[in-house]
């Protein structure tokens, strides 16, 4: 689990000044993927990994698609036993940002942070043993992004969507846990849930295709 | 031959408008060319295929908590109608093409229009959007860089935005309410390092109404009226009638 000790702080404080100074208009998205929904939405995904009871090793390899500005979920992920972790996401800014809040994590695992649109372009899925897409409501049902393309057989998919119709850039999202899991377009489903938030549900599914 | 290209689809812009803006390119185009108007019939069947998968996406998506400015927001690629004009610019293959939506007026000679380079399709570009805006509204599909109102390119050189459209047609309805934040993803390579499919015309020529001082406006060739509403629109017409007849 995520343990906020001096030096996250200070990766967290010296991120939100770095932002303040170059790029003010991402500080209010910055507060938004460190605040509480945030934590318990990402701190969810890494309880129910842990109770699936997934294998990890020095060789697994993770994808975190539409990362944003990545500030929980690497360190989580890195405290699950990642050590290979590739981030996907359409904003470059984003990637400035996680940059500069990951530096210590960069530092010491293979880390690499990927400009790609995943609907559009064609990205390998194929080396990944968990493939986690906290973002569903931003884009084409996760059955289309993956369709006709090779994914290990024994890989573990996450997804999460929402109810938060009003937020611009929301265009696909879902009102109950079970269109989530038809979208997922996933066979063996390990896990379905949703969590009431202040401002709307999240949903989660979890399983292999 | 050098043509000018405009589009009337639905019943938003009378004939009007039209009528407006080739009187407004007679006066301000001195060499050669030919107008040409398409309308609803002009598009063929492919409109109707094409139609039906916007109204999928945009009408028939589960609009249950969506107002209707949300609505706006959910795919449905509003003006496709431009990118099946990219198809065979009407079954012309051959010419200088210049497009321009019916909502722009002309203040200045704009000749030069035709004597650009070929080398590319020429696109108009916000350039007040550029910086902070651009950067923020990126990841939600708004303020794009590029803008459609005023197009220019040869031959057949946007056929690949309809073939790629065509090709993910699905995707693209799905994902994108607005053509110019479609294309900019799609052909401006701005996330992805991918070409840039079009040049941009040079600042200043082309602006837009309600982005640009009256200085602007003034110095400008072209000016879009893009943003304001129909009434607002039809106001901008018939001032400008009344000050040519006067």
């Amino acid at each position: 689990m995520l343990n906020y000790t001096p030096e996250l702080a200070k990766d967290w404080v010296n991120t939100a000044n770095r932002i303040q100074r170059d790029m003010p208009w991402r500080m209010n998205d910055w507060l938004i993927s460190i605040n509480h929904h945030h934590l318990r939405s990402k701190f969810w995904i890494a309880e129910t990994l842990e109770n699936i009871g997934q294998e990890v090793n020095d060789e697994s390899w993770a994808c975190y698609m539409a990362a944003w500005n990545n500030a929980v979920m690497l360190p989580l992920l890195v405290d699950m036993g990642y050590q290979n972790i590739v981030c996907l996401d359409i904003d470059p800014d984003s990637k400035l940002i996680h940059n500069i809040a990951n530096k210590r994590i960069r530092d010491n695992y293979h880390v690499e942070y990927k400009i790609r649109d995943v609907v559009f372009e064609k990205p390998d899925w194929a080396p990944y043993n968990l493939i986690i897409n906290t973002a569903c409501e931003h884009m084409l049902p996760m059955k289309d992004v993956f369709a006709d393309r090779a994914t290990q057989d024994e890989a573990l998919f996450v997804f999460q969507s929402n109810d938060m119709y009003s937020e611009k850039g929301h265009i696909n999202c879902v009102d109950y846990v079970d269109e989530l899991v038809d979208q997922s377009g996933l066979s063996e489903i390990l896990y379905t849930g949703e969590l009431q938030l202040s401002k709307c549900k999240r949903f989660m599914v979890i399983g292999k295709r | 031959m050098n043509h000018v290209f405009c589009l009337r689809w639905g019943d938003l812009y009378t004939k009007d408008y039209t009528n407006a803006l080739y009187k407004n390119l007679k006066q301000n185009l001195t060499i050669d060319f030919e107008f040409h108007e398409f309308t609803d019939e002009d598009f063929g069947p492919e409109a109707d295929q094409w139609e039906e998968v916007s109204q999928f996406f945009m009408v028939s998506r589960d609009h249950r908590h969506y107002t209707f400015d949300d609505k706006r927001d959910h795919g449905g690629l509003a003006h496709y109608k431009k990118i099946l004009m990219m198809k065979n610019n009407f079954g012309i293959p051959e010419g200088k093409f210049i497009y321009m939506d019916l909502d722009v007026h002309i203040n200045k000679n704009i000749d030069w229009m035709f004597e650009l380079d070929n080398s590319k399709p020429w696109a108009c570009k916000n350039y007040w959007f550029a910086g902070e805006r651009f950067r923020k509204n990126f990841p939600v599909h708004r303020s794009p860089m590029i803008n459609s109102s005023v197009l220019k390119w040869e031959d057949t050189q946007l056929n690949k935005v309809y073939e790629f459209t065509k090709k993910n047609l699905d995707k693209v309805m799905f994902t994108y309410n607005a053509i110019d934040n479609y294309m900019q993803d799609q052909f401006c390579g701005y996330h992805n390092g991918k070409p840039h499919l079009f040049n941009f015309f040079e600042r200043d020529r082309i602006v837009n109404f309600s982005e640009t001082t009256e200085e602007q406006h003034a110095n400008s060739d072209i000016i879009s009226f893009a943003g304001l509403s129909m009434h607002e629109k039809d106001l901008m017409l018939q001032s400008h009638e009344e000050l040519e007849d006067a």
